[in-house]
């Protein structure tokens, strides 16, 4: 079972965080977990629709912030997800389709 | 002593701490009973319910300190451990200890416990941090709002102590506030109604805060309800329906509550400053990046494993206490002195000479076990109280994917490098059980404890290409076993995600603290062990089971190319298995290196001490412990004899 699945009509620009680039920035939009503790637990460390996020570092695992917390999660959790990335204004704006 | 008349009985106020991992839970709990049990920077090391007695304002307090509990909802064994206390009624007053820089993750609990109409009173810790960060709290503001008693705190400098303690010498007095509750949508609100009506029990919680939990699909809750109420089937309908589709209520109770919890946050807490760039944070970033993680691990493992467990405390402490101590000056006096006591023979070798309790056992505790577990868990202490170890999960979480396990396995994993028995405990922490089993199985088969690693490295490191022989053949051993045993489980790999805790420079009176806490778990549970294990070696030969089982044993010996003196090691290396390695310790300068390397692995990969394989029947039941032991007793003889063999064909010229 995947708790939590993507709804229909997210802003455009919504990535996972599986294909974010390390210093952008966004809101969370949803996410999916293997399951609801996994849900639960994420939804515990501040990671919850609406919360901000920036992507630190996707390697060894993706590290990123929310809010004032910073977590680790590995790509299997990474791509279930799901943020409106802002685009940025200090890179090339093309990049982001 | 006075507490336990019975006027000091009737004043006792029951006090229990709670909150998030990594919050101050420890340290309040050590402020206020003067004793500081566990402190930790990793999430969850605080694995058993500690109590303890305080005394101030004419009254008596006992406080206790529970697991990390994120929310009422609970997902892991320690979490539903603190739970089931605060459910089981036995408190005057809660106390919630929160981080204040991430206060919106940490007031979902206090709603929760307002909503389950239990006495909080919340402790917003780490103002110092906040400080630096630029927030400022308006605790006023937040205990108006949150409608519970809020009290700002630094606690490792003991500021905000003084006002918990005249807060709980008050506990009673308080008038009575309406504290602040989730309200959910009409639909939910509804829903709770209907379960709420069909809750008759008495379960610690209100009866509203049950039917929230049991919408939520809590396991647990809805088990009781199962058990105990007659309307279950209407419930159990009403939790199913409302939870299908694409919004289930299990998801939209949390929502709200963290909700309402922001909203909170949001009035009170002001981004006042520019947060502060600290060279702590700066560190704590640089050590995310394989780049220079790696290095500082390569120098972690070198400097605090090698040069300080193995150098410091299995070569120069040992011997100054085993060789200058024991062997030359108190054994020789102990056993004139119980010669002198006992005529009977069987008494003597009971207490004194090469087997006795006071000879062996006590001087294997003392001599050799303590300095090496002594300075692993300074070593360990000095890891954990600074942040590092979530850092080295992470850096490590894919090199363990593989054997199944998430990054997560990585602390109790480390903590086996120091004792095999209280990893196999911390293995709670870990998520699925799948991860538990396999991490257990690991712990089993071959992660050398503190004790076996020091005799092992003292023995070896004369011979440094015997010493890599022997750490690559455990390797290669517990990565083939690992990655075949996550294989042959059926079940898929745990998730891993973690909270990185800002990287914080230990103090030395905190690892003080902590050290000497878990030496004297370590004492309580494994000195009876050792002692026990004298006593078993000493009926043994007195009933002539021994030489039996040592013949039986001399055969795996010779098989494996070694002297028949060995199995001695081998059969005290299941009654202890540093008590093997100890053995081999003595037995070491007589042997060929091939002998002597053979023996260290063989020894290392045999099955646990007995004090660990006692807690693996406990924690994962005698099947699982079982079968563990059933896969690990012959794959260490495999090993060996392969290892023997290929040694052997390598031929003299190395030797
Ligand atoms: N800077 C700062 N650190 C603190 C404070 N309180 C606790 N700590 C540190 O936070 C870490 C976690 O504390 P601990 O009591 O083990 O948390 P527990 O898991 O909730 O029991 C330890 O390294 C403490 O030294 C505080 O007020 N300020």
């Amino acid at each position: 079972m995947v708790e939590g699945r993507m709804r229909t009509g997210t802003p455009p620009g919504t990535r996972s965080l599986a294909r974010m680039k390390p210093g952008e920035k966004g809101e969370v939009i949803s996410l999916e977990a293997p399951d609801h503790a996994g849900y639960r637990r994420l939804f515990a460390l501040g990671l919850v629709p609406g919360a901000t996020v920036t992507l630190l570092q996707r390697f060894p695992t993706y590290v990123f912030t929310a809010g004032r917390t910073t977590i680790a999660v590995d790509a299997g959790m990474a791509e279930g997800i799901w943020v409106a990335v802002r685009p940025s204004r200090n890179r090339s704006p093309q990049s982001r389709a | 002593m006075g507490w336990s008349s019975k006027a000091g009985e009737k004043a006792r106020v029951r006090v229990v701490i709670v909150g998030c991992p990594n919050v101050g839970k420890s340290v309040l709990f050590g402020r206020l009973t003067g004793r500081y049990v566990s402190v930790s920077n990793y999430p969850g090391t605080t694995v058993e319910v500690t109590r303890g007695i305080g005394r101030w304002a004419g009254r008596t307090f006992e406080v206790t300190d529970t697991p990390g509990l994120y929310s009422l909802s609970c997902i892991t064994d320690e979490e539903r451990a603190a739970r089931a206390l605060i459910m089981g009624g036995g408190s005057d007053v809660l106390l919630q200890v929160a981080d204040a820089k991430n206060l919106d993750r940490m007031l979902p609990l206090t709603l929760q416990l307002s909503e389950a109409g239990l006495p909080v009173v919340l402790i917003v810790n780490m103002l110092d941090e906040a400080r630096r960060a630029g927030l400022a709290v308006d605790l006023a503001g937040l205990g108006d709002r949150l409608g519970v008693p809020v009290i700002g705190a630094v606690l490792t400098r003991g500021e905000g102590v003084e006002e918990i303690k005249e807060l709980l010498a008050a506990v009673g007095d308080t008038g009575t506030i309406q504290p602040l509750v989730p309200r959910y949508d009409r639909q939910v609100e509804a829903a709770i109604r209907a379960v709420e009506a069909r809750i008759t029990g008495n379960y610690g919680l209100r009866p509203r805060a049950m039917a929230v939990l049991a919408l939520q699909e809590d396991p647990e809750v809805l088990d009781i309800l199962r058990a105990r109420e007659l309307n279950w089937p209407l419930v159990s309908d009403l939790v199913v329906r409302m939870n299908q589709g694409s919004e289930p209520v299990r998801q939209r109770i949390p929502l709200v509550v963290h909700r309402l919890a922001r909203r909170v946050v949001t009035r009170c807490l002001r981004q006042v400053g520019r947060p502060a760039l600290t060279p702590g944070q700066v560190a704590g970033d640089l050590l995310l990046r394989p780049m220079f993680g790696l290095p500082v691990l390569v120098a972690v493992i070198y400097f605090g494993l090698y040069r300080f467990v193995g150098g410091f405390g299995a070569g120069t402490l040992v011997d100054v206490l085993d060789r200058t101590l024991f062997l030359s000056r108190l054994n020789p006096w102990l056993d004139r002195v119980v010669d002198g006591l006992f005529t009977g023979e069987a008494w003597r070798e009971l207490l004194a000479h090469d087997y006795g309790l006071l000879t062996l056992g006590l001087r294997y505790a003392v001599a050799i076990v303590l300095p090496i577990v002594g300075t692993f868990f300074v070593a360990f202490a000095v890891l954990e109280d600074s942040g590092y170890l979530p850092r080295l999960a992470l850096l490590t979480d894919r090199l363990l994917k593989p054997l199944g396990l998430s990054g997560r396995a990585l602390i109790p994993l480390t903590l086996g490098l120091g004792c095999g028995t209280m990893a196999t405990l911390v293995t709670r922490t870990l998520e699925t059980r799948r991860e538990r089993l396999l991490a257990t199985f690991l712990l089993a088969l071959g992660v050398p404890c503190s004790a076996q690693l020091g005799v092992v490295m003292g023995v070896l490191s004369a011979r440094p290409h015997a010493l890599a022989v022997w750490a690559s053949a455990v390797v290669v051993a517990l990565l083939a076993g690992g990655t075949l045993a996550a294989h042959l489980l059926p079940g898929r790999a745990a998730p891993f995600f973690m909270e990185v805790p800002p990287l914080r420079l230990p103090s030395l009176g905190n690892i003080w603290r902590k050290t000497t806490a878990r030496m004297v778990w370590y004492f309580r549970e494994v000195l009876p062990v050792f002692l026990a294990a004298s006593v078993v070696i000493w009926l043994g030969r007195l009933t002539g089971v021994f030489p039996t089982v040592l013949s039986g044993l001399a055969g795996v010996c010779r098989w494996l190319g070694l002297p028949k003196e060995t199995s001695l090691v081998f059969l005290f290396g299941f009654l202890r298995r540093d008590y093997g390695a100890a053995g081999l310790h003595d037995l070491a300068p007589g042997l060929p290196a091939q002998a002597v390397v053979v023996a260290a692995v063989t020894l290392t990969l045999f099955v646990p001490c007995l004090a660990q394989t006692v807690l693996m029947f406990k924690e994962r039941g005698p099947v699982t412990a079982l079968a563990i032991m059933g896969v690990v007793f012959p794959t260490a003889v495999a090993v060996g004899y392969v290892l023997s063999r290929v040694l052997s064909l390598v031929g003299g010229a190395a030797w």
